[in-house]
């Protein structure tokens, strides 16, 4: 099974997940820079699950803030719009596609770890502070694994091949993939971020997760999500197919400072913010 | 999207009022006070959106406290701690619903956190809008602008610990008992302190950034710079010693040393140059050596007063004790024994008085014109009978029409008795002791040389000083005297420091001594 063949088939799969309507307009809204508060809320406003969400969301300890938030526009404006646009993200990717039945690999599962990803790379852009957009950190996290959501739901029989794969040699569902179909997740992950339009940054952290050093263009955003995988799959939160914890790029521990006693750290205070992010997944389980 | 021709239109004008703002913002970078860097603040506040009031909040190091910073806006106006703090967990700001009775126009606050390496505070901004004015922009320009305050305080923060240390140092330099400068490689003055400067009269101001050479007197730079060049070959410290004209007839002595500095990765910087006066430190080991006289002093002196002082005591005794004397022959002879050994005792007594005097310049001198042949031939008769004892010769060879010389003619008397007696004493029997006097020219000023030889064991040349210190008798002697080893130092005393003359010795073992001082006419 080549790349082509199965871009050809994801290509002619009509059900490719989307993003909903209103969640595009967001992020197009977001890019510019006369976008107003009001213009993002109405927009959120229109859609009245979303509105829920969105607002059961920002009221959590997760973003902390002392007073109730009641209105979207509200929380834009205090929570700034990076924040929100990546809230409503989230509301939206969890509920996107329906768990097949007979999957070997559970969405849930797949969702929390990757949950677990952004709120760990979101960690340690908090203690980077080099001045990346730390929701972007955390968004960048929360879809890594995309290609997976794909390759779970849109080519089941391919899915169950590599699980076999997987627990056949113990191995990581990475290598497993590249074993069978001679490329990997990450790659379906680009395919359909790309269709998504989403930005490049975000792109090269689902593209370079597991070889970051073939970053090219954002090397904090593909070194931190590297990190930030490894570190969530550490934790043992969630699945992402394999009960394996990949290696820690060693260039990529030096460039961004985490030693162990700041792996340390930093574990420890995901479990707190795991904790805050309650309503994060409440939503996945909601959801699926 | 960028296809969008209104788009594009609209990401220029935001493009170039960015360009704008981030010039504008430089000029929070590079105010040149604490008062304009909060001006720029509040300058650029106001380009970015209007307000109503302003308050900047620093935050406590315990995190838990505010103190204003700058402000400008009603005392009552004041924020919740609870909100300083969420908002500094945030990296941006956020616009937050606000009403309050102090002012009615009053919408909105937006919290700005400023956050470098450590939390430093938040801009709080009142205005009148609600979530309508908050754009995209509005945003992005705000957290820049918290990003310039908070980088422009670490700065500030840098800067004051750099001058705090430097200033510590400098209080190093400054307390350094020595004058002490540091040039670079090159010779250029970089630092200096203000003993140095007063050492060598220069102006810390002007000679900064100058060679050492164009700034130090000659001799001292000629001297730093073979110091240097030492200093360099051996990688080390360099020392030497030189004499400094400090100021008109004030010489100094300085120990000067120069060593290399070195960087951590061992580059060379420069040196460091460091001049000590000597003075200090050599009247230290002077009044050392003074000490340790006065010791051997008092022992010796306490030593030699109690010989006689036993004897008289032990005489006395005997002659107090009944049925100890034998006849009044004897007890006549421990009279004796006792009065001159009471003699004796004032002698010493009466030379350590005069030795005292003469060295702290006490000693009355009666001056009067003297003839020293007449002196002299007076001398010889007092010490005739001494001399018959030991069946010694004494002649005279006195030059003729000597001029007269103005002197104390008993403390003349003194040398000329005390050099005859040490000659007599340290002559053999049946020697011969001649007494020479003659005019001499020494550096065209005239003087009456006294000699007076014998022909004694003589002593060697390096026991030559040892004849002139007190107490001190040289030890190969063949017939060791009762002296007091007072008599030599007085006498060098009475020619030197008296007359203003030169008292010498010249001799050789086992041929004699000649004994010569030297009165100017």
């Amino acid at each position: 099974m080549d790349s082509f063949d199965v871009r050809n088939r994801i290509e002619a799969i009509e059900e490719l997940p989307t993003l909903p309507v209103v969640v595009t307009q967001i992020l197009q809204a977001t890019k510019s820079m006369a976008t107003n508060a009001n213009d993002v809320g109405d927009l959120i406003s229109s859609d009245q699950s979303l509105t829920v969400k969105v607002l059961k969301l920002v009221n959590s300890p997760f973003y902390g803030f002392p007073q109730k938030i009641k209105t979207i526009t509200h929380a834009i404006v205090i929570l700034g719009f990076s924040k929100v646009k990546n809230i409503v993200l989230a509301a939206s990717v969890f509920g996107m596609v329906k768990q097949p039945k007979n999957s070997t690999i559970s969405l849930t599962d797949l969702w929390e770890h990757a949950l677990t990803t952004g709120i760990v790379c979101r960690q340690i852009a908090k203690h980077r502070n080099s001045g990346v957009d730390i929701e972007e950190m955390f968004v960048a996290g929360l879809l890594h694994d995309l290609g997976k959501v794909i390759i779970i739901c849109n080519l089941p029989d391919i899915c169950t091949a590599i699980s076999e794969n997987v627990r056949k040699k113990d191995c990581l569902f990475y290598e497993a993939e590249n074993e069978i179909l001679n490329f990997s997740h990450d790659k379906v992950g680009v395919w359909l971020a790309e269709k998504w339009n989403l930005n490049p940054a975000l792109i090269e952290g689902i593209k370079c997760h597991h070889d970051p050093l073939a970053a090219r263009g954002d090397k904090e955003i593909a070194f931190t999500v590297h990190a930030g995988n490894v570190i969530a799959r550490a934790l043992d939160i969630g699945s992402g197919g394999d009960n394996k914890i990949p290696i820690l790029n060693a260039k990529v521990a030096e460039e961004l400072g985490l030693n162990v006693p700041a792996i340390d750290k930093i574990m420890g205070e995901v479990l707190i913010e795991i904790e805050k992010a309650k309503d994060f997944f409440d939503l996945i389980h909601s959801q699926n | 999207m960028t296809n969008d021709p209104v788009n594009q239109f609209e990401y220029q004008k935001y493009f170039d009022k960015l360009v704008v703002f981030t010039r504008s913002l430089q000029r929070i970078r590079e105010a040149k006070s604490y008062s304009d860097f909060i001006s720029e603040i509040e300058t650029n506040l106001d380009e970015i959106t209007p307000f109503l009031f302003y308050k900047f909040y620093g935050i406590n190091e315990d995190q838990k406290s505010l103190k204003i910073i700058s402000e400008l806006g009603p005392d009552e106006l004041t924020i919740d701690l609870n909100m300083v703090q969420w908002s500094l967990s945030n990296d941006g700001p956020s616009l937050i619903p606000f009403q309050t009775p102090i002012d009615e126009n009053i919408k909105a606050n937006i919290l700005i956190p400023v956050v470098g390496a450590q939390p430093f505070g938040v801009i709080c901004l009142w205005v009148d809008y609600e979530t309508s004015g908050f754009n995209i922009y509005i945003a992005l320009a705000l957290k820049m602008l918290a990003q310039e305050v908070a980088s422009s305080f670490s700065l500030m923060n840098l800067t004051n610990k750099i001058k705090e240390q430097r200033d510590f140092m400098e209080c190093i330099i400054a307390s350094v008992p020595s004058g002490l400068f540091a040039t670079k490689m090159d010779g250029t003055i970089v630092s200096i302190n203000s003993n140095a400067e007063i050492l060598f009269n220069v102006n810390r101001k002007e000679v900064v950034g100058k060679p050492y050479m164009e700034v130090f007197p000659e001799k001292i730079a000629s001297t730093i710079y073979t110091l240097r060049i030492n200093a360099e070959r051996t990688g080390g410290v360099s020392e030497t010693e030189v004499e400094y004209e400090f100021s008109q007839g004030n010489i100094l002595y300085l120990g000067i040393n120069a060593s290399i500095i070195y960087s951590e990765s061992g580059e060379k910087l420069g040196y460091v140059i460091i001049c000590r006066d000597l003075a200090i430190s050599r009247e230290v080991v002077k009044l050392r050596e003074l000490d340790a006289m006065k010791n051997d002093f008092v022992s010796l002196v306490s030593h030699e007063l109690r010989t006689p002082l036993s004897s008289i005591i032990s005489y006395t005794e005997l002659l107090l004790t009944p049925g100890m004397v034998d006849s009044p022959e004897e007890s006549n002879e421990f009279l004796n024994i006792i009065f001159q050994e009471g003699h004796r005792l004032a002698r010493l007594i009466n030379d350590i008085l005069d030795l005292s005097k003469s060295e702290s310049g006490k000693m009355d001198y009666i001056f009067a014109p003297q003839d020293i042949n007449s002196i002299a031939k007076q001398s010889l008769r007092s010490s005739k009978p001494l001399a018959e004892k030991k069946n010694i010769e004494l002649q005279e060879v006195l030059a003729e029409n000597l001029p007269e010389v103005s002197c104390d003619i008993d403390r003349i008397i003194q040398v000329y008795l005390n050099v005859l007696s040490n000659a007599i004493k340290f002559t053999p029997e049946d020697g011969l002791i001649i007494v020479y006097t003659r005019l001499v020219t020494v550096e065209n000023k005239k003087f009456i040389q006294v000699e007076i030889k014998d022909n004694g064991c003589g002593i060697s040349e390096k026991d030559y000083d040892k004849v002139f210190n007190k107490f001190e008798q040289v030890e190969n002697v063949e017939s060791h005297s009762s002296g007091t080893g007072l008599g030599m130092p007085i006498c060098k005393n009475i020619i030197e420091q008296g007359h203003g003359g030169r008292m010498f010795i010249k001799s050789e073992l086992k041929k004699g001594t000649s004994m010569f001082f030297e009165l100017p006419v």
